[in-house]
């Protein structure tokens, strides 16, 4: 009897993941986006010059200049990873490990894909000191 | 005798020679001292937001031509100069302006945007596709001294040369040739008085009207005017002929614009023509000069038939002059006065232009404020302002017929805590009573979510469904009082699950659990949340006791927005010095003070109380698409009504309640929300939507007894839980959607 229980529970396994759809993320009543789905989001062409133009800026030196082109970046796209993602890495360049810390966790609000994710956990774990 | 006599008058001449040389001298001081300083005192200019368009950006055409023209650009069919826009089908062909901002000096130029569907598709920028258009920001208020004095610095390289030129030619002809003080001049204002009876010309030279604005009274007596001469001679001395005109052309009065005074030609352009100095067209130039000789006679905005005269006498005279041809000054008559068609937006909002102050005043003393020339760039949106004005005016006429009920609104945007817009009281473009920053109110309700945020932070403890004890309640206070609150309907139920009594914001089980917390643990969270006015460590301060304004909860509720991040409320953007050069940033930061998961679990709640608790009222005013989240708040006998609620990308609070503290009878969705609703409903473009933090587990819970059940049980609701808090009883129900599932079930017994 034991046996045929755990060869019926696995076939409801079987069954129901073939019956149900892929897994995805479970949705709570907040709207949340799937975790480890690719999503190619529409952004503005002007977004992703201004995080380049940042780049550029920061790869001269140029940190506040750099700061203030990712943060006119993020006025346009609030809701998007990549500049958290930048404004972090400029943080962490200019020395200032707490506000790269607390730009990487904002991000993780907004991150798409598990790359995208996990770059920005490792930031927001750096250390203060 | 008469040798006596000489000695004596010979003395007395040495003496008074000698009182004479000191009082030169001091004159003389007094000038070379004080004549570069005096001129470079520039009051504080506070710019609103610069407005960027770009590929998809959601910006209405009328929207964008309503902007322009806040800006001062004029709508032509030809693009010819800068500050110009044409309308063509779904394209705005505009000449953009040169401007400095404070990272990078922008080029005018000539553009085209083009719109599809109600955003803009595609923008081109001198015929080359371009991805950003960057509009220069407009003025929206300055930091003056007590005396009101405000001016535009302009080199004189930068004044036109027909304005410079016409000037002397109607001021003082012999300009170039004095040396201070012109004995024509006054000979020929003497007979003109002798022959009137009366003053009627003063004949004085530039020279000597700009020592008098300098340094002297406008008394008309003979010892002032004496040392207008000698001053006016010493000026000469020191300074040259260019410095004095430049200095004349900044310092003139042209005007007065309630308490603020109109100086100088530049500052006279934008303020009656919303036009730079450079781009003044004739008729233009030469009403200012013409203004000159009675700023208040000849103003144009209040006597336009004196105003128009008076222009044309100046042309005449410049025509006579050679310094326009008989054509151009008939061109130039024939031309309407031209003044801005519509009120120009400085010192239209008291209220935001208040908070801009005090931040300012933190770090700079008046004195720089009101001298330094700073200019101050602002998150200010006019656009938002516009729209949360005509939602204050709108939802108060909802709410009530009553005149004297009042509003203060602040908002912010949720990604940066910028405040972007805010509303001091009814009277809208009036300064007074801020109510936004100084009408110190009980919070009500709106300080539950710190309440049930600092239990959530006890997950072992505490969930959305954990049960609440909702029975009467009564505190014997340390005076010998009692306290002892009720709910809303005046009704108790036992016992309610946590997020149930936060979605109908009843009282009894938030005062408990307030109680069980400690007062002390409340006013903690509410600290962490951002509140800095003083709190009352009292049993009532769940329920929202004590005084607070709204920028004060909008600081709270920001943090609650951002998902725990807090995040300093900010106005100003940047400072810069009167060349330009950066002085300031006041960058984007945040500070992480509640956990992202239990935060999580606090939105939960508030996305409830918009679908079925205390704001689902306001859905219906609402878009169906746009989740919002909020909380609504009513203290003691309907005296204040709030609403604080946010979307994806904006937080509004909003305080409805009457000055003298009386009894509204209005609930917070019922007053605040209807300012709220309209607001968001207009401007509010995406809803909450982020990622679900990690350590958040989804299960399915039976909504009426908080027990776990199974997917389409009865009252079945799907809840989030921080991993390994939900509760491990359930019902008996074990359904699932799954029909595959459910057969085996019903076969086996599994």
């Amino acid at each position: 009897m034991a046996n045929a229980r755990i060869v019926a529970t696995g076939l409801i396994v079987l069954l129901a993941s073939c019956a149900a759809p892929p897994q995805r993320e479970p949705q709570s009543r907040t709207p949340a986006l799937p975790k480890s789905v690719e999503i190619a989001r529409a952004v503005s062409p002007a977004y992703l010059r201004l995080i380049e133009d940042g780049q550029v800026l920061l790869a001269r030196g140029e940190m506040t200049k750099a700061i203030a082109t990712f943060e006119r970046a993020q006025r346009i796209h609030a809701d998007d990873a990549r500049v958290y993602l930048a404004l972090s890495k400029a943080y962490k360049q200019a020395g200032d490990n707490r506000s790269a810390r607390a730009m990487a966790e904002r991000g993780l609000l907004y991150c798409q894909n598990d790359k995208q994710c996990s770059e920005l956990r490792s930031y927001s774990r750096l250390s203060s000191s | 005798m008469i040798r006596r006599f000489f000695t004596y008058v010979f003395k007395l001449s040495i003496v008074l020679l000698t009182l004479g040389l000191l009082w030169v001298a001091y004159l003389d001081a007094t000038i070379s001292g004080t004549f570069d300083q005096k001129r470079y005192a520039l009051p504080a200019t506070v710019y609103a937001r610069s407005l960027e368009l770009y590929e998809g950006a959601v910006v209405d055409r009328a929207d964008l031509e309503q902007e322009l023209k806040w800006l001062g650009y004029r709508a032509v069919g030809e693009l010819y100069r800068p500050g110009q826009f044409a309308r063509q089908d779904d394209t705005l062909r505009i000449y953009t302006r040169d401007f400095k901002f404070p990272d990078q000096f922008y080029a005018g130029a000539r553009v085209s945007v083009h719109w599809r569907n109600g955003r803009v598709s595609a923008i081109e920028r001198d015929g080359k596709p371009a991805d950003l258009l960057r509009l220069e920001p407009m003025v929206i208020g300055g930091v003056y001294p007590k005396h009101g004095e405000d001016r535009i610095l302009v080199q004189l390289s930068e004044v036109p040369t027909i304005l410079a030129r016409g000037l002397l030619a109607i001021e003082d002809q012999k300009f170039m040739e004095h040396y201070g003080f012109s004995v024509t001049g006054i000979a020929r204002a003497f007979l003109s008085n002798v022959q009137s009876g009366r003053v009627v010309a003063g004949g004085s030279t530039i020279t000597q009207q700009l020592v008098k604005n300098y340094y002297l009274s406008s008394d008309r007596t003979i010892s002032r005017k004496v040392r207008e001469l000698i001053m006016s001679v010493l000026l000469e001395f020191h300074a040259e002929k260019e410095e004095i005109l430049e200095g004349y052309l900044n310092e003139i009065y042209l005007g007065q614009d309630g308490p603020r005074a109109i100086h100088g030609f530049a500052l006279g352009a934008l303020h009656y023509f919303n036009t730079p100095l450079s781009q003044l067209g004739l008729h233009q130039q030469a009403l200012l000069v013409g203004m000159v000789k009675g700023p208040s006679l000849y103003n144009p905005k209040r006597n336009p038939e004196r105003a128009t005269e008076r222009r044309n006498l100046v042309l005449d005279v410049w025509v006579a002059e050679g310094l326009i041809s008989r054509e151009q000054g008939e061109v130039a008559k024939l031309m309407p006065l031209d003044l801005e068609g519509q009120e120009s937006l400085k010192q239209r909002f008291p209220a935001y232009l208040d908070l801009v102050r005090r931040q300012l005043r933190l770090e700079y003393r008046d004195e720089d404020l009101t001298t330094l020339g700073l200019r101050i760039f602002t998150a200010f949106d006019p656009q938002m302002q516009t729209s949360l004005q005509a939602a204050t005016i709108a939802g108060l006429k909802a709410a009530s017929d009553s005149p004297e009920l009042e509003s203060a609104s602040v908002v912010t945007r949720v990604d940066s805590g910028e405040v972007i817009a805010l509303t001091g009281g009814r009277a809208l473009g009036q300064a007074g009573f801020n109510r936004a920053l100084d009408a110190r109110r009980p919070a009500g309700s709106l300080f539950k979510p710190a309440v049930y945020l600092a239990a959530l932070e006890k997950p072992k403890r505490f969930n959305l469904v954990s049960e609440l004890v909702d029975l009467p309640l009564a505190v014997e206070l340390p005076n010998g009082d009692v306290w002892a609150p009720e709910n809303y309907d005046k009704d108790h139920r036992g016992s309610v699950l946590l997020y149930r009594a936060l979605i109908e914001s009843l009282n009894l089980p938030a005062a408990r659990l307030g109680l069980e917390l400690g007062p002390d643990v409340v006013k903690t969270m509410l600290r962490r949340l951002g509140i800095t006015a003083p709190i009352p460590e009292v049993a009532s301060l769940s329920l929202g006791v004590g005084g607070y304004a709204a920028i004060d909860l909008a600081a709270m509720y920001q943090t609650i927005a951002a998902g725990g991040f807090r995040t300093p409320l900010r106005t100003i953007r940047d400072i810069v010095d009167a060349n330009g050069d950066p002085l300031r940033r006041y960058p984007l930061a945040y500070d992480r003070t509640i956990d992202r998961a239990t935060m999580h679990l606090l939105h939960f709640a508030l996305l409830g109380v918009m679908e079925e608790g205390t704001g689902s009222s306001l859905k219906r005013l609402l878009p169906a698409d746009l989740i919002t989240a909020g909380k609504s708040g009513t203290s003691n006998d309907g005296r204040d009504s709030w609403f604080a609620g946010f979307s994806g990308d904006l937080l509004t609070v909003t305080w409805v309640g009457y000055d003298d503290n009386r009894t509204s009878n209005l609930t917070g969705a019922r007053a605040a929300g209807q300012v709220w609703a309209r607001f968001m409903a207009a401007e509010a473009r995406r809803p909450v939507a982020y990622r679900m933090p990690e350590r958040i587990e989804l299960k399915w819970i039976d909504s009426t007894s908080g027990r776990r059940t199974g997917r389409g049980c009865p009252n079945a609701i799907r809840v989030p839980f921080i991993e390994g808090s939900a509760p491990s009883n359930s019902t008996d129900c074990r359904k699932t959607d799954n029909p595959v599932v459910d057969w085996l079930q019903k076969i086996f017994g599994v």
